[in-house]
């Protein structure tokens, strides 16, 4: 009999125990000390639908939010392989968004076909979050190639109008491609002579 | 105690079912095991190339694939065609490929990465755009859209000799120092009358790899 009774409180004891054990894990960590159950740092973006891409050579800007985190002084690297050409560049202007969420930005350009990318956190205690690869793939290639004017001049009627069209079009992208080259060449040059 | 004739009907069917069942899904698990796929590199050269070597880069090391195949591209360069065994990738492994010519010279291809499992290869070229007709509502409009071509012809102009003076003799040839000491290295020269959208590639892979030297420099110097 007195067997039997310890058996019954060997299990009340064991079930408690497992139940405060559960408890102090996932519903109140703080509370019990519980430090491993503290909210890990995330990097979270949303790449571009294809559709959202804008036209190649086109500025381009990429964001990436830090989940679990408010601490805007760590840094950001993204490691990016634009039509096959890899480069890396840091992500700036570190700041706090809307939701209160530390916000890096990355402006490049846009890629003629396809472009892959990842990013890489440095955490102060020296340990670096890398992110998943992300990658944008445009359906199809644009024809960038500017037609000469002697060229749409021989044409006639519709076929006319749509190649004058398409000039305009790409010619809008050459000048817009020619405007960020000297956006750039000013950076570089200044960079240089510091 | 006497079974039932059907059950004992389908006791018997049991093991030919089995062994059919076992064999159809072996057969149709047969593809998934050792599945060749190939990858295209592209490489912008005009090297006469020998031989080519496909490489597979993942967290896990380089892997060099031998058994590749050069073809030539629609714009002169070169496609190399690099077999890999779909199964034995990890996801996200990138290839590239080096061509080599007989006097020893080299070009390196385009990264990219391997299409995930079961997507299918991706070409090297990737098809123009068809280009859109013009809707009845334009055709009347075609002196503007003459006016406009003519407009916009002049401000390529403008902006293109805006990047030649910039890009004068001293800051291109510190361009091109800054180029050799980052390695990246082109076919082609850098120069102001470049295609505009390769020129813009390379002045911001500079300007990049500045960027990041400096994004160090600092901790370097805490250290």
């Amino acid at each position: 009999m007195a067997s039997k009774a310890t058996k019954i409180a060997s299990a009340w004891y064991q079930l408690s125990a497992a139940v405060c054990l559960g408890w102090c894990l996932y519903a109140a960590a703080p509370v019990c000390g519980q430090s491993s159950a503290e909210i890990p740092v995330e990097i979270y973006h949303e790449t571009p639908e294809p559709s959202e891409i804008p036209p190649p050579g086109e500025p381009l800007s990429i964001n990436v939010q830090l989940l679990g985190s408010r601490d805007i002084t760590m840094k950001m690297i993204a490691f990016l392989a634009i039509d096959g050409q890899l480069t890396q560049a840091p992500l700036e202007n570190r700041y706090l968004n809307a939701y209160d969420r530390p916000e890096f930005s990355l402006k490049i350009h846009a890629p003629q076909t396809e472009m892959s990318y990842q990013f890489v956190l440095y955490k102060p205690d020296g340990k670096a979050l890398s992110s998943v690869r992300y990658q944008l793939r445009r359906p199809c290639r644009l024809n960038t190639a500017l037609s000469s004017a002697e060229e749409v001049a021989k044409l006639q009627g519709e076929e006319r109008l749509n190649s004058l069209v398409v000039l305009a079009r790409n010619l809008k992208l050459h000048s817009s491609a020619y405007a960020q080259a000297i956006t750039l060449l000013q950076e570089l040059k200044e960079m240089i002579k510091e | 105690m006497a079974r039932h004739p059907v059950s004992n009907r389908l006791r018997r069917r049991i093991p030919p079912l089995c062994v059919w069942g076992a064999l159809i899904s072996s057969l149709l698990a047969v593809p998934a095991f050792g599945a060749q796929e190939v990858a295209e590199v592209l490489i912008s050269t005009k090297l006469e190339a020998t031989t080519a070597l496909g490489l597979l880069i993942s967290q896990d090391g380089v892997q060099q694939v031998t058994n590749t195949e050069i073809t030539t591209s629609e714009d002169g360069g070169l496609i190399v065609a690099v077999p890999y065994d779909e199964d034995k990738v990890l996801p996200g492994t990138l290839v590239t490929a080096m061509v080599f010519g007989k006097s020893g010279a080299f070009a390196l291809g385009a990264m990219r990465e391997l299409p995930a499992k079961g997507a299918g290869p991706i070409p090297a070229e990737m098809p123009l755009c068809p280009e859109e007709a013009v809707g009845p509502e334009l055709s009347r409009a075609l002196t503007s859209i003459q006016k406009l071509v003519e407009i916009r012809q002049k401000l390529v102009e403008t902006n293109r000799s805006r990047v030649a003076s910039l890009l004068n003799e001293e800051l291109l040839n510190k361009l091109k120092k800054l180029e050799r000491g980052f390695g990246l290295k082109y076919e082609q020269e850098l120069n102001p009358h470049m295609d505009p959208f390769l020129l813009i590639n390379r002045l911001t892979r500079v300007l990049n790899a500045l960027k990041t030297y400096s994004f160090f420099k600092p901790n370097e110097e805490e250290d």
